[in-house]
């Protein structure tokens, strides 16, 4: 790609020809991926670094599909190309198989892999796909797959609405995010209320851990 | 307080603003005092904003009960002296159209800001017209942002150019700048202008034959003014992608960010004329431009409007720099454009290899996956209004009845297994169709309105089919709040859009004062008296209007969470026979079929219970 932003990030790696970063959200209405994506753009622009989201509300209450494109460095359009997406972050399993439209065979792919069964599937649509082959087929088309059981870990900790902290966590334990860890803690830490700021902090950590042991 | 930075925020601070937000800021920079709208995606954020900001900045914020009577507060505050601002979803200015046109016509005295967010590719919206053609139609300036700082800075821009012309500014987002989130430099923020004098002067504001001729030339000239301040606005100028580029590219708003990217991504180099004071377009300018270049390429969103004006111009003016549009570049004229597309178009234009990624673009799944469209939230009111009334339907075994419906969260009853939408025009459109349908077929007819519908469009349908004594079952799904757009409050509501009590006016009341016959109050949640309601309102020989009263279960999940009452519900798979009636009835997001039988989603459950009422073999109950 174009110009390249390693500099500004002594203490990450940003690939040698990356100059910018290209995230794909995808979900279900009401998972909080918004929030999730906001972190990570607010945190990129408290380091002094470019940041461009795109959201569709609306028509999207609770249930329907959502996505957002999360754009880091040097890009205008807050849309993600064909083909484009660095890193997918998937809540949902059928949603992140969904998006592979944004998908290249280098993209690492994030995903949640309880899967929340659309009204379709029960009304005598389509079937749900088995999760264990929705993560083999992401397997065998993207550079790698962290499955991560987010939604659980949320409730182990005591706050289920985390479970988008856990997948942020994942995300950063990547390497991929050319951000530090301590800020987009003290983001999250701007963004969350007080009384749950602990439980939100072990959601990141818990996610964190895992991709990076991985 | 949410949203402070928008009112504290200092010059030079940074914020990752939606676009959204970024027009309030841009309001507020401004010193705009008063504030008017009626929520429509993608403008909706605006009033969200303004809700919780208004008060502590000094500016005074409703909520209209339509975008017509938002754009009448506003324009009458600005003839008075306070700078004003009315927003709105595209189709909105469609109501607000027929004062907005002669808005023009009397012009302003203090600043005034007509927003209109577009919504090309029609994510949340019932078309995707482009309002470009409303400058044109009033003969009114247009503004057009591509990203949240300059949906900022054009905001007060745009006050000033309306003070210097004395007419209405048009500013023209699209959603993928209204609901774009980006970084953004604030500007300096003075005290707001909140009150003004209204001083007369008939010939300027009473529109009568004899002034509005005159009032038209005046109109006119005003334009060529105008024209002459797009010429010199910094808001239009060049930006330079690569070195030694020969070809022009004219873009506006969005498509400037895809056209920019597109050619870095194909390692073109191309003279880029971003316009942003769109209308009237700085012609000599483009003229000149045109001029050092080999070709100059238009590329913009939906209808070719400045490819047609470029056009002509040039034609009159004989210049020969060659003009490629929407059919030399083949850009589509339908749906939002995005840097693929553009990329494409550019690409094939250039004789230019498409980028492909390095690694190459991977498969997708082999075979459709489950779809997940938008549905009724569990526990949303309107399911039970949807089921009692196809039981009744059902029992009383009426033939083919017609379902008029109505903008808002309850269209997606369309989808299965309530089919309770076949006919859909715009804001309170149910009424007056029920009306048609019935003096022209033997069909009964069904129609849904919601409560914030009902009072933006539905009270002079209404006036009008029970004069007419057109005869159909009116239901007024009153969940207490204007759900789709974001809970925002209405004239049926306690409190006001800045969330002081106001007088709330009863749906019901109306409705018996306007001398409707048959009048009856149901709770969705109590499925078997809901459908005795239906069944004795088929048999009114007029309107007969049903008022389905339950708050939308986000609102009541959000209070009973707060509260600390929850209960869900669960199958009892001992007794459950797996009928699935449940499933194909209710078609509710927390009930899912697992092994042969009906299960419920204990995280997706809000526990109202319409599944229960529907069990055959009273297999479902309270979790216990």
């Amino acid at each position: 790609m174009r110009r390249v932003l390693a500099g500004l990030y002594s203490a990450c790696d940003w690939g040698e020809e990356m100059s910018s970063l290209n995230v794909f959200f995808a979900g279900v209405g009401g998972q909080g991926i918004i929030t999730g994506a906001s972190i990570i753009a607010r945190a990129s622009i408290a380091a002094g670094v470019n940041a461009v989201m795109s959201e569709v509300h609306g028509m999207a209450q609770r249930g329907g599909s959502v996505v957002c494109e999360l754009r880091l460095g040097d890009v205008h359009s807050p849309t993600i190309p064909e083909g484009e997406a660095d890193l997918i972050i998937g809540f949902e399993p059928v949603e992140t198989v969904r998006s592979l439209t944004k998908a290249n065979h280098h993209t690492v792919v994030i995903t949640e892999v309880r899967p929340i069964i659309p009204v379709s599937v029960s009304l005598g649509g389509r079937a749900y796909p088995a999760v264990e082959d929705l993560l083999a087929y992401l397997r065998s088309q993207v550079a790698a797959v962290y499955a991560v059981p987010a939604a659980a870990m949320a409730e182990e900790i005591g706050l289920p609405q985390a479970a988008n902290v856990v997948l942020l966590g994942a995300a950063m334990g990547t390497g991929l995010i050319p951000l530090e860890f301590g800020t987009i803690r003290d983001t999250l830490s701007r963004t969350v209320p007080a009384k749950a700021l602990e439980a939100n902090f072990r959601a990141l950590q818990v996610g964190f851990e895992l991709t990076r042991k991985a | 307080m949410k949203y402070q930075a928008l009112v504290d925020g200092k010059a030079g601070d940074h914020e990752l603003l939606l676009g959204n937000e970024a027009a309030v800021r841009g309001a507020l920079e401004a010193r705009i005092g008063v504030a008017a709208s009626y929520p429509g995606t993608p403008s909706s954020e605006i009033g969200d904003v303004f809700s919780i900001v208004a008060k502590v900045s000094g500016v005074y914020f409703e909520y209209s009960a339509n975008e017509k009577v938002a754009l009448e507060v506003a324009a009458a505050s600005a003839a008075s002296g306070v700078r004003s601002f009315t927003f709105m979803k595209h189709v909105g200015l469609n109501v607000a159209s027929d004062s907005f046109m002669t808005t023009a016509y009397i012009g302003t005295r203090a600043g005034f800001v007509v927003l209109s967010a577009d919504d090309p590719s029609t994510h949340s919206s019932q078309n995707e017209q482009d309002n470009r053609y409303y400058a044109r139609l009033a003969n009114v300036p247009m503004l057009e942002p591509s990203s949240p700082q300059e949906t900022k800075d054009y905001m007060v821009e745009a006050y000033s150019i309306s003070e210097k012309l004395e007419l209405p500014v048009l500013f023209r987002t699209t959603t993928r700048v209204a609901h774009m989130r980006g970084d953004v430099v604030l500007g300096d923020r003075r005290p707001v202008v909140r009150r003004g004098v209204f001083e007369k002067d008939p010939s300027r504001f009473v529109p009568v034959p004899a002034n509005s001729s005159n009032m038209h030339v005046k109109l006119l000239g005003r334009l060529a003014e105008a024209r002459h301040l797009s010429e010199m606005s910094s808001l239009n100028h060049v930006v330079d992608v690569g070195v030694g580029g020969r070809v022009g590219i004219v873009t506006v708003g969005s498509t400037f960010n895809y056209v920019v990217d597109a050619l870095e991504e194909l390692g073109l180099s191309a003279r880029v004329f971003k316009i942003g004071f769109s209308y009237p377009l700085p012609l000599d300018r483009i003229r000149e431009f045109a001029a050092d270049v080999d070709e100059l390429l238009v590329v913009e969103e939906l209808e070719p409007l400045m490819e047609n004006d470029i056009k002509t111009d040039f034609l009159s003016h004989g210049t020969r720099t060659p003009v490629c549009g929407k059919e030399e570049l083949l850009v589509p004229r339908v749906h939002e454009l995005n840097v693929d597309v553009v990329a494409k178009a550019l690409a094939n234009h250039f004789g230019v290899p498409l980028h492909v990624p390095a690694s190459g673009k991977v498969q997708p799944w082999p075979s459709p996956l489950p779809s997940r469209p938008p549905v009724l939230c569990p526990g949303c009111p309107h399911r039970g209004s949807y089921l009692a009334v196809r039981r009744a339907i059902r029992e009383l075994g009426i033939p083919e009845p017609v379902f008029a419906s109505d903008i808002g969260c309850y269209t997606l009853g369309m989808a299965a297994p309530f089919s309770a939408a076949d006919y859909l025009l715009s804001m309170g459109s149910s009424v007056g169709t029920a009306g048609g349908f019935d003096v022209a077929t033997d069909q009964k007819v069904f129609s849904f309105i919601g409560d914030s519908t009902f009072f933006h469009a539905g009270l002079s349908a209404l006036a009008s089919a029970i004069h007419n004594k057109h005869r159909f079952v009116l239901t007024v799904l009153d969940n207490r709040t204007t759900a789709m757009t974001g809970h925002q409050p209405n004239p049926s509501m306690l409190t006001d859009a800045v969330g002081d009590p106001a007088p709330a006016i009863s749906i019901e009341a109306v409705v018996k004062a306007m001398g409707v016959p048959f009048v009856k109050v149901i709770n969705p949640y109590r499925v078997a008296e809901a459908t005795e309601a239906y069944k004795e309102a088929t048999q009114v020989d007029g309107v007969a209007v049903i008022v389905s009263k339950q708050v939308c279960s986000l609102l009541l999940d959000r209070a009973k969470r707060a509260k600390g009452i929850w209960q869900t519900f669960q199958v009892d798979r001992d007794v459950c026979t797996g009928c699935l009636t449940c499933v194909h009835d209710v078609a509710c997001p927390a009930i899912f079929v697992s092994e042969g039988k009906a299960e419920i989603n204990q995280e997706l459950c809000d526990g109202c219970g319409v599944c229960s009422q529907d069990c055959t073999v009273h297999a479902i109950g309270v979790k216990k």
